[in-house]
């Protein structure tokens, strides 16, 4: 598998769902994230922002984070997906803690944040190229810490 | 200015498929704050039972970040439980994608409870208490 110039793979997917607070106000988290393959190298952004349904231009909390990862040039593999999926999911859950702990001043109280599946996170990465993974019926890869 | 420094050892035995044996899984977690910079270190050893000196798999990450000492409030704890936490956590997947070259099979990595770490890393800290559910992990609410 080579990688030639411009991007293999620019997929976008959107999370909603709706959360609830103690106060009884509507609040929801909207999560977004792009992935670029470029020459070996991942470029992967996660938009997620926090707001009442009642304020949906003003969020309570908005945040951006981006992660390069360089994979190898034997992408194929099994190895490789994994890591890729891995990394997605550990830079999903860093921006959530920091979402979260931006949150916590606000008193807010009982809110979560909701997670993709393992499967959707490899959805939006996955290229033609990269080696499938197998997911079980919640869309959990079979392995996972 | 060493403030804490605190060690945690966990064994466990687990089976194992190398040779139709039981291997070892060791996790040593030593944890200290010099003039505010945390450093967390863990080692992970895996042996196997026919050779205890000569462990299949052997690991060891040293991380280090900013601490406010003088605001060691909950959550400047949570930013600490949570690194140590996913420090671990990557050392597992690495373990596992070791193993996974080898093609050894039917092993168990276990990773150690919240609680855990946080009371190894240590009384002073520790002064912040954090609540943790019958499993011994912390109710991070994602």
């Amino acid at each position: 598998m080579e990688y030639k110039g411009l991007a293999v793979q620019m997929e976008a997917f959107e999370f909603t769902e709706d959360l609830h607070v103690t106060n009884a106000n509507e609040c929801e988290v909207d999560f977004d994230l792009n992935v670029k393959v470029l020459n070996g190298q991942i470029v992967s952004m996660m938009d997620m922002q926090y707001y009442s349904i009642h304020k949906p231009l003003t969020p309570l909390a908005s945040l951006r984070t981006s992660m390069k990862l360089w994979v190898s040039p034997n992408i194929p593999d099994v190895s490789c997906s994994e890591r890729v999926l891995y990394s997605l999911k550990m830079q999903h859950r860093y921006s959530c803690f920091m979402l979260y702990q931006k949150l916590k001043p606000l008193n807010l109280q009982n809110f979560y944040l909701p997670t993709p599946s393992d499967e959707e996170f490899f959805k939006v990465v996955k290229s033609q190229t990269m080696a499938d993974l197998i997911f079980d019926v919640n869309g959990k890869y079979i392995v996972s810490f | 200015m060493v403030i804490e420094t605190n060690e945690l050892i966990c064994s466990g035995i687990y089976g194992m498929d190398a040779g139709g044996e039981d291997g070892t899984f060791t996790t040593n977690f030593g944890f200290e704050i010099i003039d505010n910079m945390a450093s967390s270190k863990i080692e992970m050893t895996y042996h196997g039972a026919d050779n205890e000196k000569e462990p299949l798999a052997y690991l060891k990450t040293t991380l280090k970040f900013w601490v406010d000492e003088a605001h060691m409030n909950t959550e400047a704890v949570e930013r600490i439980l949570f690194s140590v936490k996913y420090q671990s956590s990557f050392m597992l997947f690495m373990l596992y994608q070791k193993f996974s070259g080898l093609n050894i099979q039917n092993y168990r990595l276990i990773s150690l409870p919240d609680e855990a770490f946080y009371h190894a890393i240590g009384d002073k800290i520790a002064h912040v208490t954090l609540e943790f559910n019958d499993s011994g992990n912390y109710s991070f609410p994602f």
